[in-house]
């Protein structure tokens, strides 16, 4: 209950942060919530969406599991491929398929398959002619997902653009964390690029577990104003992440985090991704395809946009002199 | 101070015991040094069981023991309640100590393992670059950490295969602590679902460790956990074994710290309960002070004597008991004084008794003899006290003899004293007197009581007295000697016309007589002593059968080679000189000792035995004659007793009881000499008796004489209805013999029936054939 009033007070203050900028824009490319669907947070949506360009005709969309956020993003590529085949299956967390997905997928004969999260790209990448193209996918190097015929989407969205608000709604960042496990050095080069360009100094350990996550985290406090956590599933725990959260915002520490349920914990500042940004992404990778089934283009493509929460006790300290930053953030974008 | 001297005399016994082992003399050198403390130090000595231990050291020592028991101070009512008290603190101080070590113990532990699982989770966080990263400081930080507490002995990492990877033993002690066995770990990690899987040990090695051991585990969400987040849920996680760690605790500074502080602690309580040890006793013995103080009465009570009174103030307890004893006090003295007054003094009169005035007599002897002066003893008899007795009955003849006693008494000194002899004899003694004094005295005396009238029942008496003077001097040899020369003086005084006085005086004839008198008692003295006194038999036979059916038992004194002295020659003296229960004692148990021996010969006798006033009414008549039954093995019927008519109805309730109450026995009792003295057929209405014996006076004429044989007729009948025998004495024919048949008197007895004899006569008597007896006793 708690959390729910949370979040609503969150959502309230942030349409009013909108509103008193006066233009909210929604992208065209983000349909509308649908009735059944999870609720659409407001989100501050930046860059327009690509349109689709679907190129075969039979897609076959996989899904890890009866996640949300996946069913979600399933959607808005369902909606861009309507004209063209498409079948999507749910593996139920099951990476190898039960018997009757994997006789599904056989029938259908896909020409392309379109991942969603992890498990489902692991199982995707058992059918190598067929190119595949993966998202919700963190670690993928872990797993050599990228082939010729496989690429991926970017599972965070724009990390310039997550620090250029941050940078709005605190000004006075200078100095961020950042935790990681190991072979994420593309990434980090990334966040790297984003911090150089937004004159943030930043301090990045790689981690090989939750228990050294948090005693590195520790050992960092004193060092950073804010800290960047990433979903770095191998080096997390619930109760690393709880722990994390809870001593960043005990040492005043502001944390951004890649879930808005984590803002409940003590988070300052939630990032993610926008669904059709990701179906868009997604439905561009696929129409890189080649002849000989190869994908062009570079193994993770970009997101363009994100979604944007923070916190209500940070909305309420902000107040009006942060809405009007934000607004006129906004307008830029 | 008694205990020292008890302990000195101790010792100086146990020196003599030259031949005494060590362990004895080790013992009396103790013994000295706490005797010598004074009498706290013996009775410490006596606490501890000092002796005990020089008792096992041999049979030497256990001898010693008892020989020093008896001079052991006794049991103290204040020292048992300060030793309570002081158990009781001890036991209190000894719980609390142990509840305190045990308490303060389990939590040191409970708080140490505590801290344990603290300290054991932060090493966890503190040792994750021993895992992991490259950290210069890794091991800086851990040794720093365990640095600050002095309570972690050791900390060890091991591996997830059970390698050491980091040890650390800040204080360099217990560094040989074996490393954890693989199976231990294996067992370890058996749980990951729980970070907090601590396995404690008690100790390690022998030492006051305790172990605290923990697997290391790593989480992570899974593969895509992170994207499906929700933390409303409880989300499954991988988990992996990074290693473990092991934490070593020392108890060992908490417990030395809390065993110094509990003998501290107990120490002080120690020193306060010797120094409050003396102080309660001062308090206790002021509490006791007033009960403390009643051992001296007590003891003086114990000696008997009862000239002191407790003080009651105190508490309310000791004032009970003070209460108490004072009564019991005052009751002892009230007892005692009627014990004397009836030990000593007359119960009729008041006056000083015979015992007693026999006493004073010899004091006085003694005194005389010692201050060379003279006194004199006054023997009275009143000259008509028999007349008043026998014609106005006996409770005129006692108010008589109290008067008189009063009368005597208030014409003497102060000084001197009066006493009631016997019967109608007074006796007086006037101390420290001239002769012409007594004679104003006795002159005064007897004019007073000539002048003194008796008044009972509309009759007036004069009671004149005679008076026996005997001066006593230093010449004087006993008090029976003296009071044998008051009654002959008495006697002379009598014969010489009585109301008057004589003085003693050893010429004259009467004086000769009294002197044999005096020499009768010496006889029977002699007698008794010497067994002179024989025994004869007289038959008593069924005037029915004629044959002999008892023997009355008659006494007789040997003064000679053949020469027997009848009783009338000496029973007078013996009743005057205080010899009659003597007598009467020996006869009972001569007499029964022959009837045994009788009666073992195959002679079924039974014997009738005199008994006198003395006996009867002083004496232990019951023990006497129970004693001497069971000494014979004699049936008490087998025995009948005779007591006088006079002795019968002089206190007839006394004489009712004590007849009852010998009777219980088996024995038989007879009044003898029926008809001689009061003749009341009402006591014979009274008295339990079983026989009556006719006076020989109403016997001897009874052929001839139509009075004398109307009263044996209506003695016999009275006899009868009140279902008693009859005796007839003195029968001295067969005329008398036929008339007693005629009479239906029972028994008969007499020189006709048979003389007395050393032997029981079985010799029958004719029966008259043409007198047939119609008489039927009357049932009931």
């Amino acid at each position: 209950m708690k959390r729910a009033i949370s979040r609503i007070t969150a959502l309230v203050v942030f349409s009013v942060l909108a509103g008193c900028a006066g233009r909210q824009q929604i992208p065209e490319s983000v349909p509308p919530a649908e009735p059944d669907g999870p609720p659409a947070p407001p989100a501050v949506t930046l860059p327009a969406p690509i349109e689709p360009q679907p190129q075969r005709n039979r897609i076959a969309i996989l899904l890890s599991d009866d996640v949300a956020s996946y069913a979600a993003i399933a959607k808005q590529i369902a909606q861009r491929i309507s004209e063209n085949d498409y079948k999507t299956l749910n593996l139920d967390g099951n990476a190898k398929m039960s018997a009757s997905i994997r006789s599904e997928i056989k029938q259908f004969e896909p020409d392309r398959i379109v991942a969603i999260g992890l498990s489902a790209a692991k199982a995707g990448q058992k059918y190598t002619d067929t190119p595949m193209v993966f998202c919700q996918v963190f670690n993928y190097q872990d797993h050599n997902l990228i082939s010729r015929n496989s690429k991926g989407v970017k599972f965070l969205p724009p990390f310039s653009l997550q620090l250029e608000i941050w940078k709005e709604l605190s000004p006075d960042l200078r100095t961020v964390g950042l935790i990681i496990g190991p072979k994420q050095e593309e990434l980090v080069a990334e966040i790297e690029r984003a911090a150089e360009q937004h004159q943030v100094e930043l301090l990045i350990r790689t981690v090989q577990s939750d228990k050294e996550a948090l005693y590195a985290f520790k050992r960092l406090t004193p060092q950073i104003q804010g800290f960047w956590l990433l979903p770095d599933n191998r080096v997390l725990s619930p109760t690393v992440l709880r722990e994390i959260i809870s001593y960043g915002s005990k040492h005043g520490n502001q944390t951004v985090v890649f879930n808005p349920q984590l803002l409940s914990l003590g988070a300052e500042i939630s990032f993610t991704s926008i669904d059709a940004d990701v179906a868009d992404a997604v439905l561009k990778v696929l129409g890189n395809a080649a002849d000989n089934d190869a994908l062009f283009g570079p193994p993770m493509t970009p997101l363009t946009t994100l979604r944007a929460e923070i916190n209500p006790d940070l909305s309420a300290e902000l107040g009006s002199r942060a809405s009007a930053k934000l607004a006129q953030y906004l307008d830029k974008n | 101070m008694a205990t020292s001297s008890r302990s000195r005399e101790y010792i100086n016994r146990l020196r003599k015991q030259a031949a005494w082992p060590v362990a004895g003399r080790l013992y009396a050198a103790g013994y000295r040094v706490l005797a010598n403390c004074g009498r706290f130090g013996a009775r410490i000595a006596g606490k501890l069981r000092i002796a005990e231990v020089a008792a096992s050291s041999g049979q030497a020592g256990a001898a010693a023991w008892k020989r020093m028991r008896p001079l052991w101070p006794g049991r103290s009512l204040i020292g048992e309640i300060l030793a309570l008290q002081l158990c009781f603190a001890l036991f209190v101080g000894s719980l609390a100590i142990v509840g305190l070590w045990w308490t303060s113990t389990w939590a040191i532990e409970d708080n140490l393992k505590k801290w344990g699982e603290r300290w054991i989770s932060e090493l966890d966080d503190l040792g994750v670059p021993l895992y992991t990263a490259e950290d210069e400081d890794k091991y800086l930080r851990i040794e720093n950490y365990i640095n600050s507490f002095p309570e972690i002995s050791f900390v060890r990492y091991y591996s997830s295969v059970g390698e050491v990877i980091f040890e650390d033993f800040p204080l360099q002690e217990n560094d040989q602590v074996a490393y954890m066995e693989p199976e231990y770990l294996a067992g370890l990690a058996t749980d990951s679902t729980s970070e907090k899987s601590f396995m404690l040990e008690s100790t390690l090695n022998d030492s006051p460790l305790v172990r605290i051991s923990k697997p290391i585990w790593t989480e992570s969400y899974l593969d895509d956990g992170l994207l499906g987040l929700d933390l409303t849920d409880e989300q499954d996680v991988r988990t992996e074994l990074v290693g473990f760690i092991e934490l070593g605790l020392n108890f060992s500074s908490y417990q030395a710290q809390l065993s110094r502080n509990i003998v501290i602690g107990s120490l002080l309580g120690i020193a306060f309960l010797i120094i409050l040890t003396p102080v309660s006793g001062i308090f206790f013995r002021r509490a006791l002070k007033p009960l403390s103080e009643l051992q001296d009465p007590l003891k003086e009570l114990a000696k008997g004597k009862t000239d002191f009174s407790v003080r009651t103030s105190g508490h309310r307890e000791i004032v009970a008991i003070a209460d108490a004893l004072n009564t019991t006090v005052s009751s002892l003295n009230e007892r005692d004084k009627k014990l004397w007054q009836l030990a000593n003094n007359d119960s009729l009169t008041g006056l000083m008794n015979r015992h007693k005035f026999s006493e004073m007599l010899i004091e006085e002897i003694e005194k005389v003899a010692r201050n060379n002066f003279k006194s004199a003893l006054l023997f009275v008899d009143l000259d008509q006290f028999k007349y008043v007795n026998d014609t106005l009955g006996h409770a005129a003849g006692d108010r008589l003899l109290k008067q008189a006693g009063e009368q005597l008494k208030n014409g003497i000194r102060k000084k001197d004293v009066v006493s009631r002899f016997g019967g109608d004899e007074f006796t007086i003694l006037l101390s420290d007197v001239k002769q012409k004094d007594v004679k104003v005295i006795c002159a005064s005396l007897v004019q007073d009581m000539r002048d003194y009238h008796f008044h009972e029942d509309g009759h007036t008496f004069n009671i004149p007295c005679s008076i026996g003077v005997a001066m006593i001097d230093s010449n004087t040899v006993s008090p029976a000697e003296l009071l044998a020369h008051a009654d002959m003086a008495c006697h002379e005084a009598k014969s010489r016309g009585r109301n008057r006085f004589e003085f003693y005086q050893t010429s004259g004839a009467e004086m000769k007589q009294m002197t044999a008198d005096v020499g009768w008692s010496q006889q029977i003295q002699k007698a008794l002593k010497q067994d002179l006194f024989v025994i004869h038999y007289q038959p008593i036979v069924d005037v029915r059968t004629g044959r002999p059916t008892h023997y009355e038992v008659l006494l007789r004194m040997r003064t000679g080679p053949k020469q027997l002295v009848p009783p009338a020659a000496f029973l007078p003296a013996a009743s005057r000189f205080g010899l009659m229960t003597d007598v009467d004692q020996w006869v009972i148990r001569n007499a029964m000792q022959a009837l045994a021996k009788f009666r073992a010969a195959g002679q079924d006798l039974t014997f009738t035995l005199n008994i006198s006033g003395n006996i009867f009414e002083d004496a232990d008549l019951y023990g006497c004659i129970e004693e001497n039954l069971k000494a014979c093995h004699l049936p008490p019927e087998s025995i009948i007793l005779e007591i006088t008519e006079q002795v019968a109805v002089r206190n007839i309730a006394t004489a009712a009881d004590q007849i009852a109450e010998i009777s219980k026995l088996g024995c038989k009792f007879a009044i003898d000499d029926f008809g001689a003295g009061y003749s009341s057929y009402t006591y014979l209405k009274s008295l339990p008796v079983d026989y009556i014996k006719i006076d020989g006076s109403f016997i001897k004429n009874l052929a001839t004489d139509l009075v004398d044989k109307t009263i044996v007729s209506s003695i016999s009948q009275i006899a009868q209805a009140t279902h008693k025998k009859t005796i007839a004495e003195h029968v001295p024919n067969a005329a008398t013999f036929k008339v007693l048949h005629e009479l239906e008197v029972d028994f008969a007895q007499g020189y006709y029936v048979g003389k007395p004899a050393a032997r029981p006569s079985p010799r029958s008597i004719p029966v008259p054939i043409t007198s047939p007896r119609p008489r039927q006793r009357k049932a009931g």
